[in-house]
C-alpha cells in the first residue's frame, strides 16, 4: 500500500519536474502555477505515504517511524527536499529554482524504487537502531541535507545564469529568468545556514545516541568524520562570507563542493567500513 | 587602549586573529579527515601497512596516518584552529561591547529623511501629548524608552535584541567548550574492552590500543547471556545480566543491553558484542566398569574414586590438530601425577592411524590406571563482549553542545531592533515619524513598527 502511493508521488515528481523545466524555457507562469499544483500533489501523496508506512509498522507490531534502512532514508530524503523547495518557492514568490531542484528529490525516490523487496518491506529493528534517539537524528540529518539540496540547486543555476546569460549585458539572453546573482547568492546564504543548523543538531543528536549505543560520542567512524567533513565545508562557507565579505561564485562553488560532501557522507561512505554499515 | 593596540601590532597575535587562516584550517583539517576515512585506522591498518612498499610504509609510519586523528600534526591543526577561535573572538569582542553598549541616538541627523508615508503620521493633539501616547506604546513594545527633548521637538528611542551581538561568541564558547571535553576525556578517561564467559566474571579490561591492561578495583560478572533473533535471521536482542561484585559480595545487579549502558562505580559498560567459546568438558571416567560423569571448565579441578584421586582440567581444545574435540587432563593421585589428552573421536583416530596411542603415550586416555577416560562432549557457551569505559568529559561535552544551539538560536533567530520616534510640529500640525534599524531581520523590525503604528492609532 504504502510503497504503492510512494510510486505514484515519485511518477508525479517526474511530472512535475517537466512542468517546470516548461516553465523555464517557455517563460510561461501558466506552467510554473501546474508546476507547483502538480509538486504539492506529489508531496501531500508522498507524505500520506510515509504516515501510512509508519501507521503499517504499528499495526504488524514493529512500531518504529519509517527511517530505519536505506530505503526508507532515500525516501525520507527526497520529502525533505521537496517540502523545502516548497516553502523556499513560497517565500521567495519565484519557481525558477525548480527545475534543479525537483530532479534530486525525483533521483532519490527513483533510486529507492529500485531497492530489492526485501528492503522495501518493513523490518523490524536490530538492537543498535533499538532507540528513541533514532527519529530525532535521521529527522535533522535529512532535513538539513534538504536544505543542502537548495543551496546546491542554487549554486548550480549561479553557474547556468552566467553560461545563457553570455558574458556581455546580463539583461541580454535568457539571464533575465533567474534573478540577479546577489539574491541567488543570498538564497544559498539562507539555505546554507538553515542546513547548517539541521547538520549541527543532527551530530549532536548522534553523538549523544552513539554515546549510549557505542559508548562514546565520537569514534572517527567514517560517516561521523564524513559529517564533520561537511560541516567543516559550511562552517568555511560562512566564514567566508560573514567575516571575509566572500559574494557570488566562491559561495556557489563552496555551496557546490558542499552538496559533494553531502552525498558523500549520505552514499559513499556506505563503501568504506563503518559502525552505521546497516544502513545499507 | 593601549594594550590593544600593543596586542594588534604583535605579529603572533595579527597572524592568529586572521579569519584567512580559520578557512585555511577549517579546508585543511577538513582534507585530513578525507585522508583518515581512505586509510585503515587503528587495529584495521595492521594488516593494510604490511603490504605497503617499504617507502610508502615509512611515510604512514612516520605520520602516523594509521592513527591519523590521534597523531601530533592533526591534533596540532585541533590547536591551532583553537587558538585562532580564541584570538579571533577576543579581537572582535571589544566591537560587539561598543555595539551593545551604544545608546540609541534619536536625534541624529538624516533617520527621518526618507521614511515611507506610512511612517509619518499627523496628529491634532500638542507634541507633549502625542509623545507621552507614543511612549506609552513602546513601552508596551521594546520595554525602557529612552527620551530627549527640546522646545521644538521630542524624541523617543527604544531597542530590543542587543543581546544578539554576542550569539556568535555563544557558539564559538560552545566548539572551544566541546574541545576541552574532548581533551579532559582524552586525559582523564579510558576505553577498553572485557569479554565474559556466561558464569564467569572479570576484574580487569583490555586497554584500547594495546595500552596494555587495567585492575577495574572490582570485579563484573556474566550471569547470563542472551541472543534472540527475528524470524528473518536478523538479531533482535543482545542481553547481558550482570552483577558488580566487590569483596566478593555483589554491590549491584543490572540488566545490559544495546542502548541501554550500565554503570558502577563511574565506569560504564556497554554490550559491544558476543561469541562462543568451549565451556564445561563431560568427560567419562570408568574404574573396574563402574562410571561417573563429571563437567568441568578449563582451569577447574574435581575428584574421583572417593577422594582418592584428583582430575585438573589444565586444556580445552575445540579441534586439536584437526582430530576433534580433546581435553587435556591433569590426574593426581599420592605423589603419582600424570597429564595426557582425552579425544572425543579416539576410536577413530585410533583407526586412522593404528598404535597411536601406544606410540604417543600422552594421546592414552588410560595412561593413568586403573581410571579410564572417555571425553563426551565439549559444550559451548557464550561470552558477552563489553566496552568499559570512563570519560569525565562527557558532561563537557554536553554542555558545549548546549551552548552551541544555544549561540545559533541566539545568532540566527534574535536581532537588534532599534525604533527611533520623533514628535515635532510642521504646518500646523503635531507630526510623529517613526523610524527603524536593525543588524538583522529587517522583515521582523517592520512588522514590530507596523504593530507599534498600530497600537499607536488605537489609542487615539
Amino acid at each position: 500500500m504504502n510503497t504503492k502511493m510512494l510510486g505514484w508521488a515519485t511518477v508525479i515528481y517526474l511530472v512535475a519536474m517537466a512542468f517546470y523545466l516548461i516553465r523555464l524555457l517557455r517563460d510561461d507562469e501558466y506552467w510554473g502555477k501546474l508546476a507547483t499544483g502538480t509538486a504539492l500533489v506529489g508531496l501531500a501523496l508522498h507524505t500520506a505515504g510515509i504516515a501510512v508506512r509508519w501507521w503499517e509498522s504499528y499495526r504488524i507490531g514493529l512500531g518504529h517511524a519509517p527511517l530505519a534502512n536505506f530505503y526508507e532514508s532515500l525516501i525520507f530524503f527526497s520529502w525533505a527536499i521537496m517540502l523545502l523547495y516548497l516553502v523556499t518557492e513560497w517565500r521567495i514568490r519565484n519557481r525558477f529554482l525548480g527545475p534543479f531542484v525537483t530532479p534530486v528529490a525525483f533521483l532519490s525516490m527513483a533510486y529507492a524504487s529500485l531497492s530489492p523487496d526485501e528492503a522495501t518491506r518493513i523490518q523490524p529493528l536490530i538492537p543498535a537502531l533499538q532507540s528513541n534517539w533514532l527519529t530525532s537524528h535521521v529527522l535533522t540529518c535529512f532535513m538539513g541535507y534538504g536544505a543542502f539540496t537548495i543551496a546546491f540547486g542554487l549554486g548550480v543555476i549561479f553557474f547556468v545564469r552566467r553560461f545563457v546569460a553570455g558574458s556581455g549585458n546580463p539583461s541580454k539572453g535568457r539571464g533575465g529568468l533567474f534573478p540577479d546573482e546577489g539574491s541567488i547568492e543570498e538564497l544559498i546564504y539562507h539555505s546554507t545556514l538553515m542546513g547548517f543548523i539541521f547538520l549541527s543538531l543532527g551530530i549532536i543528536t548522534g553523538s549523544v545516541w552513539a554515546n549510549f549505543a557505542w559508548g562514546s560520542y565520537w569514534s572517527w567512524d567514517p560517516k561521523e568524520t564524513w559529517s564533520l567533513i561537511t560541516w567543516l565545508i559550511y562552517a568555511a562557507l560562512l566564514h567566508a562570507r560573514l567575516v571575509r565579505g566572500w559574494r557570488g561564485k566562491g559561495i556557489a562553488v563552496m555551496a557546490i563542493a558542499g552538496f559533494v560532501s553531502v552525498l558523500f557522507t549520505y552514499l559513499g561512505v556506505n563503501y568504506l567500513d563503518s559502525l552505521h554499515s546497516y544502513i545499507m | 587602549m593601549q594594550e590593544k593596540t600593543n596586542l594588534s601590532k604583535n605579529p603572533v597575535w595579527s597572524f592568529f586573529s586572521s579569519v584567512r587562516l580559520t578557512l585555511f584550517l577549517l579546508i585543511l583539517i577538513a582534507l585530513a579527515a578525507i585522508l583518515g576515512t581512505m586509510i585503515p585506522q587503528q587495529d584495521a591498518a595492521n594488516e593494510a601497512v604490511q603490504k605497503l612498499p617499504p617507502a610508502l610504509k615509512g611515510v604512514v609510519s612516520v605520520l602516523q596516518l594509521h592513527d591519523l586523528y590521534r597523531s601530533p600534526w592533526f591534533l596540532l591543526l585541533m590547536g591551532l584552529l583553537t587558538v585562532n577561535l580564541v584570538v579571533c573572538s577576543l579581537n572582535r569582542l571589544p566591537a560587539s561591547l561598543r555595539l551593545y553598549r551604544r545608546q540609541p541616538e534619536p536625534d541624529r541627523p538624516g533617520l527621518y529623511e526618507e521614511l515611507p508615508p506610512e511612517r509619518v503620521l499627523a496628529s491634532e493633539g500638542t507634541v507633549e501629548d502625542e509623545a507621552a501616547r507614543m511612549e506609552q506604546v513602546l513601552k508596551k513594545t521594546l520595554g525602557r524608552v529612552e527620551r530627549k527633548g527640546t522646545d521644538q521637538a521630542i524624541w523617543l528611542s527604544g531597542h530590543r535584541g542587543s543581546w544578539s551581538y554576542f550569539g556568535v561568541y555563544v557558539i564559538h564558547a560552545g566548539v572551544l567548550v566541546i574541545i576541552l571535553g574532548a581533551v579532559i576525556g582524552s586525559i582523564l578517561g579510558f576505553d577498553g574492552y572485557v569479554n565474559i564467559p556466561e558464569g564467569g566474571s572479570a576484574d580487569r579490561i583490555e586497554l584500547r590500543g594495546g595500552k596494555g591492561v587495567m585492575e577495574l578495583g572490582f570485579s563484573v560478572k556474566c550471569d547470563d547471556f542472551n541472543v534472540e533473533f527475528y524470524d528473518s535471521g536478523m538479531p533482535k536482542l543482545y542481553r547481558s545480566d550482570l552483577s558488580f561484585l566487590k569483596g566478593g559480595e555483589i554491590r549491584a545487579k543490572g540488566v545490559l543491553m544495546v542502548n541501554h549502558p550500565l554503570e558502577f562505580e563511574g565506569i560504564s559498560f556497554y554490550q559491544s558484542s558476543y561469541g562462543s567459546v568451549p565451556g564445561e568438558a563431560v568427560l567419562k571416567i570408568t574404574k573396574k566398569g563402574e562410571q561417573v560423569v563429571k563437567r568441568a571448565r578449563q582451569g577447574e579441578s574435581f575428584t574421583i574414586d572417593g577422594g582418592k584421586a584428583q582430575v585438573e582440567i589444565l586444556r580445552i581444545e575445540g579441534n586439536l590438530m584437526r582430530m576433534g574435540p580433546a581435553v587435556k587432563v591433569g590426574v593426581t593421585a599420592g605423589d603419582k601425577a600424570l597429564s595426557f589428552w582425552v579425544f572425543k573421536f579416539i576410536d577413530a583416530i585410533e583407526e586412522q592411524n593404528p598404535g597411536i596411542t601406544k606410540q604417543i603415550p600422552q594421546f592414552n586416555a588410560g595412561l593413568y590406571r586403573p581410571y579410564w577416560f572417555a571425553l563426551d562432549g565439549i559444550e559451548t557457551s557464550f561470552y558477552t563482549g563489553l566496552k568499559v569505559t570512563r570519560d569525565p568529559g562527557v558532561p563537557v561535552v554536553g554542555a558545549g553542545a548546549f551552548l552551541l544551539v544555544a549561540g545559533f538560536l541566539l545568532t540566527f533567530f534574535t536581532s537588534h531592533r532599534q525604533v527611533f520616534v520623533r514628535v515635532d510640529r510642521k504646518h500646523g500640525m503635531t507630526r510623529v515619524c517613526i523610524a527603524g534599524r536593525c543588524n538583522r531581520d529587517p522583515v521582523r523590525l517592520d512588522r514590530e513598527i507596523e504593530r507599534i503604528i498600530g497600537s499607536y492609532k488605537g489609542i487615539s
